[in-house]
């Protein structure tokens, strides 16, 4: 009974790796360099030791969040969003934003690249917004991973 | 009177703990059956917060009785008044929604087991109904959605069972309410009707009471649906109620589009399309999905166990099953000599052909009825018939046992094993699509 009991419990398990907090997995971010400035969050709570840039849809937390602890959203090239702290400190993407400045050309001219890039997955959480351009409207994000950034390495566009 | 009542519960609960002894391995494993599926039928049972599939239109139909306004119906309204009742008390939410689902897949256990019983009269038999029930996902995905094809399970199990039971007019009385609501869910269950006339007919004890469940079936037909027009202001006289049902019926008729998830009668018995009642696909690509699939291994089984019942009723006869309907509706309880070998197992159930006829008679109905049917139809019109298959192979696994233990355990053993690798896909637990394309191995079924 116990052999039955305990390949039951197996197959129950048999369900695929579903990623848990804590896994690191690989995520091909899909940005352009004006990204660093547009791209924003709003939620009213932190996330570990991680904020948004805003604590309400335009209004900022009163103590703003260190450059490498401010969270914003990032959707992958196959369309799963991420909210991720300080992504553009990462080394890797330091140097793709001197390459290409945005305050020096229009947002349609920035050449779009892939940040592919190892995240520590954190928590879950759908209780946010998410702003894709600076000044414009705000949108309730959906179901998103907060996760860490490890390394990344850039992958220009065709 | 209360005093033999008490010492006939303690002789029988007493027989029931010595059995229970004797087979406590294969009563471990009905128990966890058990057990197993009332977790997965409540397991957020509030999740998800909004209407999927036909729950949609059960639940606005419902809303707009609440507020006393007309709805149109595609069936008759008393599931709908039924949905609306628990909204009136729990609040329009998904608990409210869902509840009285749960609740008639929670009773089906104890009405399988009772028909079990009656038909098999052996309470082991009627444990493993109770448990191959409990541990089905197209009866738990029926539980756990605001539909209403639960609920024709239970009346239809409740009618036949009654007439198997009774010799009295107010059986009949009971299994026309019966027959009456199921036919008030949707109107396939007048094939429940006919059988119950036919079971009525047949049975000398019950042949005169036939108007009686005719008569009660019209009006609790009719009391539902005038009770709803009345409710919504509407005129509720009989001509009125007729009208209302001939352009429910007309609307049926001028179905022309046929819909991706319908099945044709004859594919049910595989099956080749059930259906996914939900589907959401997480942001991190896991899938939670509620699937209309029961356990492969009970459906195969089952239909199995409706061929070779139905191959020994009709090595019966057709004079000793007539002598047996006439005779008494109730099977009697297993000879002296019942020893555990097949010549046993043989006159046992010919010995109860006239209820196995009955048992086989509910479970072809409901198929029949969408033989000629011009209307699509859907997997879960098999749902009833399933139930009755379920209750024959309730009974042949219990015969099994008697004749070969280790291996009657080990196939429900085996069964309980299925339904933990598909329990994910019963209720809505997440997983890759791998995984899921593992448990729904027929790419038909994806």
């Amino acid at each position: 009974m116990g052999a039955a009991a305990l390949l039951g419990w197996l197959l129950f398990s048999l369900r695929g790796h579903l990623p848990r907090r804590n896994d690191v997995i690989d995520a091909p971010i899909t940005l352009i360099t004006s990204d660093r400035e547009d791209l924003g969050c709003a939620a009213d709570h932190s996330f570990g030791r991680y904020r948004c840039e805003y604590q309400a849809a335009d209004r900022r937390w009163p103590a703003p969040p260190a450059p490498a602890e401010q969270l914003a959203a990032y959707y992958t090239e196959d369309r799963r969003m991420f909210l991720i702290p300080g992504l553009f400190q990462q080394p890797a993407l330091a140097a793709r934003y001197a390459q290409e400045p945005p305050t020096q050309v229009s947002r349609d001219s920035l050449h779009r690249f892939t940040a592919r890039c190892k995240l520590r997955l954190l928590q879950k959480t759908d209780e946010f917004q998410v702003r894709w351009v600076r000044g414009k409207d705000w949108s309730p994000g959906s179901a998103a991973w907060v996760a860490e950034p490890i390394e990344c390495h850039i992958q220009e566009g065709r | 009177m209360f005093r033999s009542l008490t010492s006939r519960l303690r002789r029988s609960l007493g027989d029931f703990a010595r059995s229970m002894g004797e087979d406590a391995p294969l009563f471990a494993v009905l128990f966890a059956l058990l057990v197993i599926g009332v977790l997965l039928r409540a397991h957020r049972l509030d999740d998800p917060k909004v209407l999927k599939w036909d729950e949609v239109h059960y639940v606005e139909t419902a809303r707009a009785y609440l507020a006393h306004h007309y709805a149109y119906n595609d069936h008759p309204p008393l599931s709908k008044l039924i949905i609306s009742a628990f909204m009136a008390v729990i609040g329009d939410g998904p608990v409210g929604w869902r509840l009285p689902s749960l609740l008639f897949g929670l009773g089906n256990f104890a009405i399988i087991a009772w028909l079990t019983w009656t038909v098999f009269r052996s309470k082991r038999a009627a444990w493993i109904a109770a448990a191959f029930v409990a541990a089905d996902g197209f009866f738990i995905a029926y539980s756990r959605t605001a539909l209403l094809d639960g609920m024709i399970v239970a009346f239809s199990l409740l009618s036949i069972t009654i007439l198997l039971v009774g010799r009295r007019w107010w059986h009949v009385l009971l299994a026309g309410l019966f027959v009456g609501c199921a036919t008030s869910f949707k109107l396939n269950g007048l094939a429940f009707v006919g059988t119950a006339m036919v079971i009525c007919l047949a049975s000398r004890a019950l042949r005169r009471f036939t108007p009686l469940l005719l008569l009660t079936g019209l009006l609790v037909f009719y009391a539902q649906a005038a009770f709803t027009l009345w409710l919504v202001g509407r005129p509720f006289s009989p001509s009125a109620v007729v009208a209302e049902n001939v352009a429910m019926v007309t609307h049926h008729l001028s179905y022309t589009v046929v819909h991706p998830m319908s099945s044709h009668w004859y594919t049910w018995f595989l099956p080749t399309r059930p259906i996914s009642l939900r589907r959401d696909v997480d942001i991190d690509g896991s899938i939670r999905t509620l699937v209309t699939l029961g356990n492969p291994l009970l459906w195969w089984a089952s239909t199995l166990a409706v061929i070779a019942v139905a191959v020994t009723v009709i090595r019966t006869g057709p004079r000793r099953i007539w002598a047996l309907l006439k005779a008494d509706g109730t099977p009697p309880g297993p000879r002296a000599d019942d020893a555990p070998t097949a010549g046993a197992d043989r006159s046992f159930l010919q010995d109860r052909a006239g209820a196995l006829l009955w048992v086989l008679a509910a479970w072809a109905a409901p198929i029949v009825f969408w033989i000629p049917s011009l209307r699509d139809s859907y997997i879960y019109h098999f749902l009833p018939s399933y139930a009755f298959g379920l209750v024959l192979l309730a009974g042949l696994t219990d015969r099994m046992y008697r004749r070969y233990r280790l291996h009657t355990l080990l196939a429900v053993v085996l069964v309980a094993e299925v339904t933990l690798f598909y329990a994910p896909i019963w209720s809505e637990l997440p997983l890759t699509q791998t995984a899921l394309h593992a448990r729904l191995f027929f790419p038909f079924w994806r």
